[in-house]
């Protein structure tokens, strides 16, 4: 009776990978026919693509970067820089996978200028601590994200990882595939990344 | 023995670095619950280290996210994403942009030495910034200078229905069964409101109040209902109607009724089809119209460019051939001229042949303002042939044996005509007059040259084609004596498919200015008066009129100006 129950429960279960895989290559196929409309340049089919992504770009600019004026010029600039290159894309990784790549690459420069922009400002202020000028800028601070300036101080690399980690919800594989690093490179900064943050959220000032 | 995945058995002192070392854990919900207790034992005593989790815990929480753009700020963001891609294309695409940048001094020396000769020498000034061809073939015979008449036509800002002649339509293509509203079959090229045309054998072209140009394809029934200042209404009974309407903010709204649904259109470039059972599908190429419902007029559907509304399923998808190729004889975009496709087209076979087809994909072009799904923006694959079937997933000039198969394929006819063949410098037998046969042959030529055009302008499907042809024969042979009849062909295509009144006004004085007895004559005194009532220049159709019906008192044309002009009759 319970072989016959364990038998009856990996039937179902092959049945539903099966299901699981019909639908995911389903999908693979519709998104190849709107890549090879794309690719002919489709206007339709470039405005589906940014139609279904554009929330996942929006949403992951602003997890990397917070708050800030610059989010709809960088949308633009990542999805028209897919779109020029959209040729060149051979549609092996999902087109979601290509976007995060794209806007990961779009974001890291703008993100080592702030990191270091960052650093340069937190010396500072220890440097004017002395001289009283902590208590000016708490105030200032005071209505600031206190959660992104956290994270501004956490490297772009790891910062990258535990973005696509921890808010995007993507697997070690996916982020690998992603950054194009090796799954070990992956899993170490996202390590590094977890450390570092023990020490950022006493270390950074409220 | 513990398991190793097991919590793991910590000492009994549980502190402060202990506590930031499992906070991860904790928060990820990761820890074993001995462990979530003791840390929270900690937290309960060590404020600090409350502090430290709380703050860990909100870098752990994903963001909360604004909102995004609306709808209309998501459209705007698309327009500009394709904007900055063609940029980047444009870039990417011209190798040369760098090069050039480096040779810019010597062309801006050059630019400079040609200015200098400019102002030398006024006749080099003329060749370099002369008027394009379109423009210059008018004046080529005219030394001196003469006005035109048609200058005065200007179209106007609006659409006027302020005189009785102003209210006709016309049949500009094709051959059509008229039956008026007493059911009275007419037989001429005007039609007033209330007519009903029917498209048999072959396409027909009508143009309405001079800004409206709509296909009927094959076995199409449609009605002119309405014309007023506020709405032209057509009814379309059955088959298929491409419109193309280039509205003026102040002019009127185009409303097609159909027996289930009526399309409402503000300006733009569609297809309506209807069925044997009254259902219609409709096709939006440029533009954007709304779908109402016959009888509480509420809104079923907005259909965009690109866009193929079925009324039967409710659903949309994208527009297919059928509706592209019914669309394209009211084209009015000038093809864009590419390298292969002109090589392609000026190639001649050793026997001097030049097959239609060929040509036909040179400037079959379909417009580059028109969204057509799956179809590229390169001018070289702007054609029926390259647009993908959407059953298939492939274009149709990926197999020519499905070309030959293609019942929606229009543009292609297999014709072969002998076009222009190289002839030999003629040698003259002994005895024989060498300048006159020198003067057949070029005469022979020329002819042979409007030939082809009038091939193309003979066949309602491709007459929307000839202007390009007519262009280039007007370049090569436009000071020819015998090239008077194309320019007769140019101003009827300017004013029928182009709506540019004035330079088609201008093609019809000059053809009269040099051929005023020409066969053709009496049709150009008939157009320049269409050109003045479909403009509003009522005063200069009255005039015009009348000297028409003072020349040509028994002329074929002279039914359809007294149906305009009633008041002329007196005069007769």
């Amino acid at each position: 009776m319970i072989e016959h129950t364990e038998l009856t429960s990996g039937g179902i279960e092959e049945v539903e990978l099966d299901r699981d895989g019909q639908l995911e290559s389903a999908a693979r196929g519709r998104e190849q026919a709107l890549l090879g409309r794309a690719r002919v340049g489709d206007e339709r089919a470039l405005r589906e693509i940014y139609q279904q992504h554009q929330v996942q770009v929006r949403g992951h600019l602003h997890r990397m970067l917070g708050a800030d004026s610059e989010i709809d010029d960088l949308v633009q600039t990542v999805f028209s820089r897919a779109f020029a290159a959209i040729d060149s894309f051979e549609g092996k990784a999902a087109i979601s996978t290509w976007l995060y790549r794209i806007a990961a690459n779009t974001t890291h420069n703008l993100m080592r200028q702030r990191f270091r922009r960052a650093r340069m400002q937190q010396a500072l202020r220890w440097f004017e601590v002395g001289r009283g000028a902590d208590r000016v800028q708490a105030s200032k601070v005071g209505a600031r994200d206190e959660v992104q300036r956290i994270l501004e101080h956490l490297h772009p690399d790891l910062r990258q990882v535990f973005v696509l980690y921890h808010y995007e919800g993507l697997t070690l594989q996916e982020i690998a595939e992603i950054l194009e690093r090796p799954l070990s490179t992956v899993g170490d900064r996202l390590t590094r990344a977890r450390k570092r943050l023990q020490t950022l959220v006493d270390e950074v000032q409220p | 023995m513990r398991n190793s995945d097991d919590f793991d058995l910590r000492p009994a002192h549980y502190g402060c670095h202990e506590f930031r070392e499992d906070g991860e854990r904790v928060i990820a919900d990761r820890a074993h619950p001995e462990l979530v207790a003791r840390y929270a034992a900690h937290r309960l005593h060590c404020a600090i280290c409350d502090r430290h989790h709380q703050r860990l815990a909100a870098v752990y929480r994903a963001p909360r996210l604004p909102l995004g753009p609306d709808e209309h700020g998501l459209v705007r963001e698309f327009t500009t994403i394709v904007a900055r891609t063609r940029e980047l294309h444009a870039q990417r695409g011209d190798p040369w942009r760098r090069r050039a940048s480096g040779v810019g001094i010597a062309a801006l020396a050059t630019t400079a030495a040609a200015l200098a000769l400019t102002l030398l020498m006024p006749n080099l000034g003329e060749r370099l910034f002369r008027l394009p061809v379109g423009e210059r073939i008018e004046l080529a015979d005219s030394p001196d200078r003469l006005d035109f008449v048609g200058d005065r036509v200007q179209i106007p800002e609006r659409t006027t229905i302020e005189h009785h002649a102003q209210s006709f339509g016309r049949i500009v293509g094709g051959v059509a069964l008229l039956t008026d509203s007493e059911g009275r079959h007419a037989n001429s090229d005007s039609f007033a409101v209330g007519t009903q045309i029917e498209a048999n054998d072959e396409a027909v072209q009508i143009a309405l109040l001079g800004r409206l140009l709509a296909n009927l394809v094959p076995g199409t029934h449609t009605e002119w209902r309405v014309a007023s200042t506020d709405l032209i209404e057509l009814g379309l009974v059955s088959g298929t109607l491409a419109v193309r309407y280039e509205r003026h903010p102040e002019d009127p709204i185009l409303e097609i009724r159909m027996p289930r649904a009526i399309v409402r259109v503000v300006g733009t470039v569609f297809t309506v089809s209807v069925d044997a059972q009254g259902w219609s599908t409709i096709a939006v190429l440029r533009g954007e119209v709304e779908v109402m419902h016959p009888g509480d007029r509420r809104v079923l559907a907005e259909v965009g460019a690109g866009e193929l509304y079925d009324l039967r399923t409710g659903s949309s998808g994208p527009l297919g051939r059928p509706e592209v190729a019914a669309a394209l004889p009211v084209s009015d975009e000038e093809p864009v001229m590419v390298a292969e496709g002109s090589n392609r087209a000026q190639s001649r076979r050793s026997s001097g042949e030049l097959v239609d087809a060929e040509l036909a994909q040179w400037i079959g072009q379909i417009p580059a303002s028109w969204t057509v799904p799956g179809l590229s923006d390169d001018p070289r694959y702007r054609t029926l042939d390259h647009m993908i079937d959407p059953l298939t997933g492939l274009a149709l000039a990926s197999s020519r044996r499905d070309r030959r198969r293609d019942p929606t394929r229009v543009e292609a006819k297999p014709r072969t005509f002998v076009f222009d063949r190289p002839t030999p410098w003629p040698v003259a037998p002994e005895g024989y007059d060498r300048s006159a046969l020198i003067e057949r042959e070029r005469k022979a030529t020329v002819e042979r040259a409007l030939a082809r055009c009038q091939v193309l302008y003979s066949d309602v499907d491709t007459r929307f084609r000839a202007a390009r042809c007519l262009n280039d024969f007007m370049r090569e042979h436009g000071h020819e004596p015998e090239a008077a009849e194309g320019l007769l062909m140019f101003g009827v295509l300017r004013m029928d498919f182009a709506h540019d009144y004035q330079s088609a006004s201008r093609n019809f004085e000059e053809f009269l200015r040099r051929t005023p007895d020409h066969p053709q004559a009496e049709l150009a005194r008939y157009k320049l008066i269409l050109v003045a009532i479909e403009t509003g220049t009522i005063d200069l159709a009255l005039t015009r009129a009348r000297a028409y019906l003072r020349r040509y008192p028994d002329g074929q044309y002279l039914g359809r100006i007294l149906q305009r002009f009633p008041e002329l009759k007196d005069e007769l």
